[in-house]
């Protein structure tokens, strides 16, 4: 209800929102906006004069820089679809079984957010700890006898599955906290008519259960696609940190726009920068087309 | 049909789902569980081995607990200078963002500003706005806020905006606006409604954003990584600094990511439903 009738003095009102909206102005919308303008100059660092190159900034990275710049964005593509994927399942599954009659439904939530809830730093140790060449699996391994001198982390064909793995173990519980709220919103009268209808459980999954849950899916993978696509932290800190060259194989699109940032390449990071973005726009909205289309309309 | 013949059916044939105990689902819960719990277990054995134990022997539980990993954090690692920066600016950022943001959600969401919709709509664009570290960063150079404690504060507000202004504006949509239009008919100026009718009704959703937003500074590796210098940083960047100049020697790097983990951990084990329930709560409601 608008209440016209009884409006005080107004300015006090403004006063209210004026330090927030200065702070979202100032440091949220600017910087999104003139990354858009940025991308078309050649800008390299403080002070120097900025160069108009049109579009040269994206044709480079397509062309002459293909070489640097082709890793992280395939990379990119294939973490967001491992992770969306591999999260999502073991996101749903797990939440079936935690929505079913469990008495320590609770303490097994609890335990699979705890990683969602710690930083990326400490997820990042934690791994390092134990995939490092002489660290805790391969002690494992020996222990097994077993062959326990791969180096996880920077072998040119482990390490992106090793990363793929360590983000899924972040986020599934995120995920399943996420469709556990879905399916409990779910009315149980739905499975009373499939139960006397006769149907068996594999059925009432998949024609009562998934279609009703499509919501959750639909903002799930949302949140994973886009949100692995951008990932920085977890491969940044697992894959050799500043150290360009060892983390060909794990690198992402991010990780590629940081390195041009080091470099003092602004105007080509933030060109690429706009790539990501229309990147992530395209995936989320092909995704979303899909997943909304499977949603039901009571 | 007959009610009886229903009531037969009910009895007979719905045997629910959820009406019976699962034993089935242990295994899998089991497994994913020790997946989370073994590496996390890791980190408190190893912190707590001697150097020379852990060489000795990586897999094994502890034998002989000792400190001296945490003392010598502390003592080489400098992670004093880092715990009070990580202190610092999480109580300092989460309780302005609250401030700030429980202020300015009572005229947006009232509408009670001309603009109010669009001023929401703005702030939720936040949430999808893709992030712009160039940007970001000249313009902090430009501002001369670069390696600044004020710089650092008003950039990290600033990125905790949305999310915020998200969760408190949706709570007082909930509160009858009968209360606060009583108030003002009885002559309460605006700043008093805000300060002392509708703060003490988001006390709940301010814990919440308070929580995120303290999660958010503490966790963060990259911000402190970049717009400050070494001895402003907070604990999980100066555990990376110190990992790059030691890096193999675990029992203290571990004994330094306790200090980021433990504080976390602690309040997870008296609050998690409610950590859950806001960590989620913007997808959840969404």
């Amino acid at each position: 209800m608008k209440s016209s009738s009884i409006k005080g003095n107004q300015w006090s009102l403004y006063l209210l929102v004026l330090p927030v909206l200065l702070l979202w102005l100032v440091f949220v919308l600017y910087p999104a906006l003139t990354n858009f303008f940025f991308c078309f100059f050649d800008y390299n660092g403080m002070g120097s004069p900025l160069i108009y190159k049109g579009f040269d900034n994206f044709v480079r990275a397509f062309t002459r820089d293909w070489y640097t710049f082709s890793p992280g964005f395939f990379n990119s593509i294939k973490y967001s679809v491992v992770v969306a994927l591999f999260q999502n399942l073991f996101a749903v599954g797990l939440a079936v079984l935690l929505t079913q009659k469990l008495k320590t439904t609770n303490l097994y939530r609890a335990v699979l957010f705890f990683p969602a809830v710690v930083g990326t730093m400490v997820i990042a140790m934690v791994w390092s700890l134990f995939l490092d060449t002489r660290g805790i699996f391969n002690a494992f391994l020996h222990f097994l006898n077993l062959p326990a001198t791969t180096p996880w982390l920077g072998h040119p064909i482990w390490s992106f599955w090793v990363i793929s793995f360590i983000i899924i173990w972040t986020y599934t519980g995120y995920s399943m906290v996420i469709y556990i709220a879905g399916l409990q919103q779910i009315d149980k009268q739905y499975y009373e008519a499939a139960t006397v209808d006769g149907a068996n459980a594999r059925q009432m999954f998949r024609k009562v259960t998934l279609p009703l849950l499509m919501p959750s899916i639909t903002i799930n993978l949302l949140l994973s696609l886009a949100g692995t696509f951008r990932i920085f932290d977890l491969p940044f800190l697992l894959g050799g940190g500043d150290f360009h060259a060892i983390s060909r194989p794990t690198v992402s699109m991010s990780l590629n726009i940081y390195y041009e940032f080091q470099s003092m390449r602004y105007g080509y990071a933030c060109a690429q920068q706009v790539i990501l973005f229309f990147m992530v726009l395209i995936i989320t909205l092909i995704q979303t087309r899909v997943t909304l289309k499977r949603e039901v309309v009571l | 049909m007959k009610t009886e013949d229903i009531q037969t059916i009910e009895n007979k044939a719905v045997r629910l789902p959820w009406k019976k105990y699962r034993w089935g689902n242990h295994p899998v819960l089991i497994f994913a569980s020790i997946l989370i719990l073994v590496p996390l277990f890791y980190v408190f054995n190893t912190a707590l081995k001697s150097e020379a134990e852990f060489t000795g022997d990586i897999l094994g539980v502890v034998k002989k607990v000792t400190l001296e990993n945490f003392i010598d954090a502390f003592q080489k690692a400098n992670m004093g200078v880092y715990a009070f920066s990580s202190i610092l600016f999480t109580f300092v950022i989460s309780t302005m963002t609250v401030f700030l943001c429980a202020m300015a959600s009572y005229p947006i969401s009232r509408q009670l500003i001309r603009g109010s919709k669009f001023l929401y709509t703005l702030f939720m664009s936040g949430i999808l706005l893709p992030g712009a570290l160039i940007p970001t960063y000249i313009l902090m150079n430009k501002l001369g806020l670069l390696m600044t404690y004020h710089g650092f504060i008003l950039l990290l507000i600033s990125a905790n905006l949305s999310i915020s202004m998200f969760i408190l504006c949706g709570f007082i949509k909930g509160i009858p606006a009968v209360i606060d239009e009583a108030a003002k008919i009885d002559g309460c100026s605006n700043i008093r409604i805000v300060f002392q009718i509708i703060f003490p009704l988001l006390k709940a959703p301010m814990a919440t954003v308070f929580m995120l937003v303290s999660l958010n500074v503490w966790n963060d590796f990259f911000s402190p990584f970049i717009y400050l210098r070494d001895y402003q940083r907070t604990l999980p960047t100066g555990l990376y600094t110190f990992q790059g100049q030691h890096v193999t020697q675990w029992p203290i790097l571990m004994a330094g990511t306790l200090l980021v983990l433990v504080p976390i951990l602690v309040l997870y084990v008296f609050l998690q439903r409610y950590m859950i329930a806001g960590i989620t709560m913007g997808a959840t409601k969404g």
